[in-house]
């Protein structure tokens, strides 16, 4: 009895304890919400944005450094030549005009009065000065656009490229293409000074960057007095520093979060079909991902439909092509596909006809002594890829494929490595609006980012053409062309076509979703009392 | 209390364990549904009469998945008990026993690992393996053989010295001998308690390494992968984490309270 009454007394204690403990946390983070609403009133309007790194997640704040660009796009700190709109349509920005003057040559005036963050002058001679070093620093940047010399004069600048290149307006849109101030050394932590309507004070790799705005802004002056991004790769951290109040919007929030703001007197929820994709990514120079029929009954065994319906609560399309339907040159019009459906039956079929067989009796398929067994990879914090992976893995098991699931928060190294198998990426397939993109960058055998090493001569032949014909609808020709290649080859599976998903509170105004992903922050977005 | 009361006590709870047993152990082979199949038409179903326990995102039966989980969970933690306790068992009897170099070296070791926080030292230990089972295994065994070994080497070091011990070594009794007659009998039911007091420890130890991505890999349906994995639908389907941590709550409350009695039966002798 006496055990009984202490064991109760702990418990109760023990509740107590507990419970007082969350209400210190309450009150610390009621503290701490007190200190930054003193702060942010002292300091005027304040939006704070979250996201997980896949959007946010900038390694420094140098334009030329890997993708960061894109991200400080995204910022709002970096700006391009040109900048994309809604409809994939490249629009003069830092440059005012240009002139074609022959297939190779260009020339582009730069706008009067545009200033770097620092105060110093973007003339003609900095933007060379500026695309110099990120051609040496980046090796993307010949794939975006290659440039066999530059001219500056005054404001004029003139570009000559190396083959003709049709996409040119829209290469420049490419935030690794970003405008910054070049004749300076990088801030450490701050990195270069671009034109952006907005400058960091404080950043820290992968965690936050907190900005203001940029006193020499060319554009309509920026509406907020401070941004304050935060990396939250745990997406259900996110949802809550949204509901909390911790935070004012989410950019790129997963599908599956959406129905806890449905509440649309509090919340708005902005969505536009972009061109990326969930695809699977073979590794060609692998044993039993080599084989065409292993591909082609993966394939079969993933249930797209489902996938783009429940696991992306419909912000999605079911792939059975390469590109998405958003963009002219997509959908499956006009391309005889190789899987259509799910059917686990048909993918059996197809491996027992390959010879694939259980002569072990292990419960997974082989050949010449080697099991059909795999390595998945993908993204830790993308619930959606995650999802897929345990689809499949459940799936393949059933015709006697065996999958192992290995999960990264950076994926890049191990591809560049070779050491997967299978990869579920996620990549913005056409990002400027045009096919040469995503074709240069994955597809082609020397591809910067051809990590399976695909390789097909005619694919090769074919995207050289693509990349120098002017006719629109030449290029969309010779990308069917391609599309049907990498349908028949299969190194790469597209899975579905997703959207671009942006929650806000609703006192939030100003936010474009632009399909392209390179834009959120802007000098529009205001928060209203 | 009396010694029927303890008894009756002890065999409820032993009743309670072996229960939990048959169902994790031969209950995967009576499964209403595949533990590990996927239907994605039947995500997120709440608790009904088809699925008790309600579906998960990708419409697995959540009740199927814990009694799958649940196996995975008590082997890996019998695994991890086993090996630490036999490992740190053997280490600190030859301590204790033979004391000298061996007393310095082996306590040496001991006075090394615990200078860091167990759980720590198991989180570097299976974030440097990798992410597996086996490796959340390994970390574990590292972090727990110590307290067998201190408490093998203590209880040693006290009978050791006791005449009986004395008597046998000088009628030419072999180390082995003495061991497995005198020496083992003493200490085992030490042992014994403090193992079972241990295994729920471990467990949510197991179940805290996998909710942090170095124990069980996808699909696995472990209990601390699987809140780990439901974490995200935490608002929207409240049931697959609260039915996965109930059944790590019943698991653990019935090994501590089994190793409560079976403590108070040996005192009570």
């Amino acid at each position: 009895m006496k055990k009984k009454l202490i064991s109760a007394l702990l418990i109760a204690a023990l509740s107590v304890t507990a419970l007082a403990g969350c209400g210190n946390k309450a009150d610390k983070s009621n503290e701490a919400k007190t200190t930054e609403t003193e702060e942010t009133s002292t300091e005027g309007k304040v939006l704070r944005a979250g996201a997980t790194s896949g959007w946010f997640g900038a390694e420094t704040l140098d334009v030329a450094n890997g993708w960061d660009g894109w991200i400080m796009s995204i910022y709002g700190i970096s700006e391009n030549l040109f900048r994309l709109d809604e409809s994939y349509v490249p629009t003069p920005y830092i440059a005012e005009s240009y002139e074609q003057v022959d297939d190779t040559t260009w020339k582009f005036e730069i706008r009067d009065g545009v200033k770097f963050s620092n105060g110093n002058d973007v003339t003609a001679d900095a933007v060379k000065k500026c695309f110099e070093r990120t051609y040496k620093t980046n090796e993307r940047a010949d794939s975006t656009l290659s440039i066999a010399s530059m001219e500056a004069d005054g404001q004029t600048l003139t570009i000559v490229t190396n083959q003709p290149d049709p996409t040119m307006l829209n290469d420049l849109c490419d935030p690794l293409l970003g405008i910054y101030d070049a004749s300076k050394e990088p801030d450490a932590e701050l990195g270069v000074s671009c034109t952006g309507p907005y400058v960091a004070t404080s950043f820290t790799s992968m965690d936050h960057v907190s900005m203001v705005p940029n006193e020499y802004y060319w554009g309509t002056a920026p509406k907020l007095d401070g941004v304050e991004l935060s990396i939250i790769d745990d997406t259900n951290t996110l949802t809550m520093a949204l509901q909390n109040g911790d935070i004012d919007l989410i950019a790129r929030m997963d599908a599956s979060e959406t129905d806890l703001f449905s509440d649309k007197t509090e919340y708005t929820i902005d969505s536009a079909t972009s061109t990326r994709s969930a695809f699977l990514l073979y590794n060609l120079e692998h044993s039993g991902v080599s084989d065409k029929n292993v591909r082609e009954a993966i394939g079969y065994c993933v249930d797209r439909e489902s996938f783009a319906n429940v696991v992306y609560n419909g912000y999605s399309e079911a792939s059975y092509g390469v590109f998405s339907t958003a963009v002219p040159f997509g959908g499956t019009d006009g391309l005889t596909l190789t899987v259509d459906k799910y059917d686990p039956e048909k993918a059996k079929e197809i491996l027992s006809d390959a010879g694939y067989a259980d002569t072990n009796g292990d419960g997974t398929l082989d050949k010449d002594g080697k099991e059909l067994s795999f390595k998945l990879m993908t993204y830790s914090y993308n619930d959606e890829t995650l999802q897929l992976a345990d689809m499949m893995e459940a799936e393949l098991e059933k015709i006697g494929i065996g999958i192992e699931i290995e999960t990264m928060d950076v994926m890049v190294e191990t591809e560049q490595a070779g050491d997967f198998d299978i990869v579920i990426d996620s990549y913005a397939m056409a990002p400027i609006g045009t096919p040469q993109y995503f074709t240069n960058l994955v597809m082609v055998s020397d591809a910067s980012d051809n990590f399976g090493k695909y390789s097909n001569p005619t694919v090769d032949a074919l995207a050289k053409e693509m990349s120098t014909t002017f006719d629109t609808d030449k290029q969309y020709e010779l990308c069917d062309q391609i599309c049907q290649e990498i349908i028949n080859d299969r190194p790469f599976d597209f899975i579905a076509s997703t959207q671009l998903i942006f929650c806000y509170r609703n006192n939030v105004s100003g936010v474009t979703v632009n399909p392209s992903e390179y834009y959120l922050i802007d000098s529009n977005i205001d928060i209203n009392e | 209390m009396s010694k029927s009361k303890i008894n009756k006590k002890l065999g409820f709870r032993l009743g309670f364990l072996i229960a939990l047993f048959f169902l994790f152990f031969i209950g995967p082979f009576f499964l209403p549904h595949e533990p590990f199949e996927t239907n994605i038409s039947q995500a997120f179903l709440p608790p009904s009469s088809q699925h008790i326990f309600g579906t998960d995102n990708l419409g697995r039966c959540i009740f199927c998945r814990i009694i799958a989980g649940g196996k995975i969970s008590v082997f890996t933690s019998l695994a991890v008990m086993t090996l630490s306790s036999v490992i740190g068992s053997i280490l600190g009897i030859i301590a204790g026993y033979y004391g000298g170099i061996w007393d310095k070296i082996i306590s040496d070791i001991i006075t090394v690992f615990q200078a860091f926080p167990s759980f720590v030292l198991a989180i570097a230990i299976a974030g440097i393996l990798g992410q597996s089972i086996k490796n959340a295994i390994i970390a574990l065994c590292a972090v727990y053989w110590i307290t067998y070994a201190k408490l093998s080497r203590s209880l040693v070091q006290q009978i050791r010295s006791d005449n009986y011990i004395k008597a046998a070594w000088l009628c030419g009794a072999p180390p082995t001998s003495i061991f497995f007659k005198y020496i083992l009998p003493s200490i085992i039911g030490s042992l014994f308690i403090t193992v079972v007091l241990d295994i729920g420890s471990v467990i949510l130890s197991m179940a805290g390494l996998s909710f942090l991505g170095l124990g069980a890999v996808r699909p696995t349906a472990e209990w601390g992968a699987v809140i780990s994995e439901s974490r995200n639908f935490m608002q929207q389907a409240p049931w697959i984490i609260g039915f996965n941590g109930l059944a790590l709550f019943l698991v653990v409350i019935g090994f501590n309270l089994f190793g409560e009695a079976m403590d108070e039966k040996i005192n009570c002798k």
